[in-house]
């Protein structure tokens, strides 16, 4: 019983009254579709798909293979979209240990009910931002008399500046799991452990974790960097070499979890200090 | 609602921050805590409220370990430091909040408790606008709302004014009267001896002194 009035604590005040950042969040995917309209427009494009748009956003960069000549293409808006979650999340635990949240912990009955409700907040959270982008997007679609569907089509090669290029469109096998599963499911496993990680530094040093996985996932491609699996271009759909989706999602269920385990085990003997 | 400390060390890195602690504050009593800034004092009121484990020893509430077979004391009110609360709500919706996990006041208890710190024409003044003292006002009104069986009220005369101190007075009075078992830290040694029935000094994490009804005593 105590453990559901924390869960409605946490969605209260970590979403509901954080609904600014769900807004900003909202409003820098409106930018990203506008931004994606003048490229189609730049190019003479008329139609597009939900999965095109999609694509836009998440489909990172390709494999990058370090040249004296040729810099490396950086994929501004996934990174944006990626990062702005972990960073509009990475505060509401930690700010939770000190001043109210301490009158709160102790109301909580168990510390493990305490962390089993951040844990849930985190995941809702992520999937808040990510929800409310797809909103923007389909109402985007709609507008524009967009095809719904996750069928990319050939002119992504060209909107596409971060090496769509090197694959043709016809070979792509891609649908929802690479479109919308695993920026979520990746997003939401760094954001728990950036959270866990906040238990024993300062909230933006372990954003500095976040930021690290995300900018070695964009220089390399590798199964061991989780980051590589929330780029479409890094799919091994796409790209002969890439990372799988099943065992991207084994990963990040994998983080995901031992996160949760690991925080629980650890916040039974952290010290609740004031951070002032 | 007896609480003991039984060979309590805490070590927080490398700092012994209590040392082998052993008293016992008795049921419905008031218990003085005095030192000096860093002495201990909230790191004590700390281990009473399960925010922190004992490295040592034991913490002991009415023969329940805390930190072992409960994480928090289950009727606790406190007010540690300096109180925070969200800058955006009044004061009663603060309040509010916090009652809500425990289910156990109404809404009339809520304001009763705001009557009593004298925060009763400020009730829908936005927390952020707020003096320093009428912080300290609302930080005392959630350790008492919930009638809790322990209180745990560090430095609670801090920031207010001589009609605030004697407001911090009664309320303690009317607690004790109610069978609540109080620590209290204060700075002010005329205030804490005025109002407890036992002073505990505390000097580097060790206890190096009571002083019981007018009796002094070494430990």
């Amino acid at each position: 019983m105590k453990y559901i009035k924390l869960v409605k604590f946490d969605l209260k005040y970590g979403i509901l009254k954080r609904w600014y950042t769900y807004l900003l969040y909202a409003l820098l995917t409106l930018f990203a579709c506008m931004d994606f309209s003048f490229r189609l427009k730049s190019f003479d494009i008329t139609n597009f798909s939900l999965g095109d748009c999609l694509f836009y956003f998440y489909s990172g960069i390709s494999e990058y293979i370090p040249k004296p000549d040729e810099p490396i293409q950086i994929p501004y808006l996934w990174l944006l979209l990626n990062l702005l979650v972990c960073y509009f999340n990475v505060h509401y635990m930690s700010d939770d240990l000190s001043g109210l949240g301490q009158y709160v912990i102790c109301r909580s009955g168990k510390r493990r009910n305490w962390w089993l409700s951040k844990c849930l907040w985190n995941f809702s959270s992520v999937l808040t931002y990510f929800l409310l982008s797809i909103l923007i997007v389909l109402s985007f679609c709609t507008f524009n008399n967009a095809e719904f569907s996750f069928e990319i089509s050939e002119n992504m090669n060209l909107i596409c500046p971060t090496g769509a290029q090197q694959y043709p469109v016809s070979q792509w096998n891609i649908g929802s799991i690479q479109l919308l599963l695993m920026p979520i499911l990746v997003c939401t496993a760094i954001s728990m452990l950036q959270m866990f990680v906040s238990l024993f530094v300062r909230p933006l040093v372990s954003y500095v974790v976040s930021i690290v996985i995300y900018f070695s996932s964009m220089y390399k491609l590798s199964d061991l960097l989780l980051g590589n699996y929330a780029m479409i271009l890094r799919s091994d759909e796409i790209a002969t070499n890439g990372v799988s989706a099943l065992n991207g999602i084994i990963f990040s269920v994998c983080l995901i979890f031992a996160s949760v385990i690991c925080g629980l085990l650890y916040f039974q003997h952290y010290n609740i200090l004031s951070r002032e | 609602m007896a609480i003991e400390f039984k060979n309590v060390t805490k070590k927080i890195k490398k700092n012994t921050v209590i040392n082998n602690a052993n008293l016992t504050i008795e049921t419905g009593k008031i218990t003085g805590l005095q030192g000096i800034n860093g002495s201990g004092k909230t790191m004590m009121m700390r281990l009473i409220a399960g925010l922190i484990k004992a490295t040592e020893g034991e913490v002991v509430i009415d023969g329940i370990i805390i930190g072992k077979d409960i994480d928090f004391p289950l009727s606790l009110g406190m007010m540690l430091e300096n109180p925070a609360f969200l800058n955006s709500y009044d004061g009663f919706h603060n309040l509010r909040l916090l009652a809500d996990i425990n289910g156990i006041i109404s809404d009339s208890d809520i304001y009763e408790s705001i009557n009593r710190v004298g925060l009763d024409e400020a009730k829908n003044k936005k927390y952020k606008k707020y003096s320093l003292g009428m912080k300290q006002r609302l930080g005392i009104a959630a350790a008492v709302m919930e009638s809790p069986d322990i209180i745990l009220l560090d430095e609670p005369t801090n920031s207010l004014d001589s009609e605030g101190v004697e407001m911090v007075k009664r309320i303690v009075s009317e607690e004790k009267a109610r069978g609540a078992t109080i620590v209290i830290s204060c700075h002010d040694t005329a205030i804490l001896s005025e109002l407890s029935d036992i002073i505990y000094t505390i000097e580097s994490g060790k206890i190096t002194g009571c002083i019981k009804n007018g009796s002094d005593s070494e430990q």
